[in-house]
């Protein structure tokens, strides 16, 4: 049940993660093309590089979700 | 007038391509879980797709009209908008990427329109409140409400709604037998198979529609068909809007392209991204396709691909986190982040390469 837990818990971080980037990129492509290299976008960039270098470290160095799996093959 | 015809075929490919490209939104749930069989699913979806093309035209006017100056629009501007998508979608079928065709198509729309005005960045309509004159009422117009805030809601609606449709499906069935809620939802998962591919064609054949709309108008407005042959007259576009010839021309095309299959595409969502059963398939298909219905009947041409790919993702996380595969979605995420600048640019160096050539 713990397992379960925490399985969840990453799944829903990767997820939240997940949606922040994706915004985030789409939103510093247009305010790249609105404004130019401004402060705005600036902020947006690193914020972005910010959430996908958490999440590269989460899930592709450490494998946080992986480690929290009892197995693979789950139906 | 040779131009133009180079264009509309150039459009027709683009079509058949987004046919094949996007052939796995409707089918890859429904072969996956073999419910049908693929060559009975394809038939299926094509018949499907042209139904849903015949259904509506408000996406096509939005694609059309409301996105770029039509006044930078040329036939050149066109052909190389429809250059930059078709190989952006020949590229990732290739790598088996499900992403947006009509994101392809915008982009490259915006990247030529904005190379035809010569790096004028207001060629592109960013936001703007559209007044109705007939009724008075107004709308928020242009790229960030019609597309790029969809880009953003659609995958989200789609994650979440599959999860809660799972969800709630696994609360109905949890007292029934495993044979039960396979034979109930194969059944159910050829209607809501049925229900995507007409979401499909109603929300994607548009596109195109609006594209060959804006050629016509085009070329009817630079005077290049004041002489056309009596045959040729139902090219004569002086106001834009969609003929039934184009209709009808489009959603055959469209599904000409579907008939012949992606199955490399269908491969990563039938297979790859989650293992489904019927009952899965059925989730994500009646997600998705509620998603574009909603979407198309406000005009915002939203990307089939990303609501039927999140919903399955959403159906994957409801049925259990570990049984998504994770790495590839992000990589179809990423996919799709690049699809507007990556066709805006490819469409913005053809433009400038086939305007040497035409001068």
């Amino acid at each position: 049940m713990v397992t379960r837990v925490v399985t969840v818990f990453w799944a829903i971080v990767r997820i939240i993660l997940g949606i922040l980037q994706m915004t985030g990129a789409i939103v510093s492509a247009t305010l790249l093309f609105r404004l130019g290299l401004a402060r705005e976008t600036i902020i947006a960039v690193v914020g972005t590089a910010f959430f996908t270098i958490i999440s590269l470290v989460l899930f592709k160095w450490f494998k946080v979700q992986e480690r929290a799996l009892p197995q693979k093959s789950i139906t | 007038m040779l131009f133009l015809l180079i264009v509309i075929l150039a459009v027709y490919a683009f079509e058949y391509i987004n046919g094949f490209h996007d052939a796995a939104n409707a089918i890859a749930t429904v072969v996956s879980t073999k419910v049908m069989t693929p060559r009975v699913a394809v038939i299926m979806a094509a018949a499907f797709n042209l139904v849903g093309a015949l259904s509506g035209t408000a996406v096509a006017k939005t694609v059309g009209a409301g996105l770029v100056d039509t006044n930078y629009v040329t036939s050149v501007t066109i052909l190389a908008a429809m250059l930059a998508g078709i190989c952006w979608n020949l590229f990732t079928w290739w790598s088996g990427l499900p992403t947006s065709s009509s994101h392809a198509l915008i982009g490259g729309l915006c990247g030529a329109a904005l190379a035809s005005a010569g790096g004028k960045w207001s060629v592109i309509k960013w936001s703007a409140t559209k007044v109705d004159v007939h009724t008075g009422s107004s709308s928020w117009d242009g790229l960030l409400p019609k597309v790029i805030l969809p880009m953003v809601t659609s995958p989200i609606a789609g994650l979440i709604g599959g999860f809660i449709i799972m969800s709630l499906l696994y609360i109905i069935v949890q007292k029934w037998t495993p044979w039960a809620v396979n034979k109930t939802f194969g059944k159910l998962q050829i209607f809501s198979a049925g229900y995507m591919a007409w979401g499909h064609g109603f929300a994607d054949a548009q596109k195109t529609m609006g594209i060959i709309a804006l050629a016509t108008f085009a070329a009817t407005r630079s005077g290049q068909l004041e002489h056309l042959p009596p045959f040729l007259s139902f090219l004569h576009t002086p106001n834009f809007e969609i003929h039934l010839w184009i209709k009808i021309s489009c959603a055959f095309v469209m599904g000409l392209g579907t008939w012949a299959g992606g199955w490399r595409i269908i491969r990563t969502l039938g297979h790859k991204l989650v293992q489904m059963k019927p009952v899965h398939g059925f989730a994500a298909e009646a997600t998705g396709a509620t998603i574009l219905l909603v979407a198309g009947n406000f005009g915002m041409p939203v990307s089939t691909t990303h609501a039927i790919t999140t919903s399955i993702m959403g159906v994957g996380v409801a049925k259990h986190p570990g049984s998504l595969d994770w790495t590839l979605a992000e990589r179809i995420v990423w996919a799709w982040v690049l699809t507007i600048p990556a066709t805006g640019v490819l469409a913005y160096v053809f433009l400038r390469a086939l305007s040497h050539l035409v001068s």
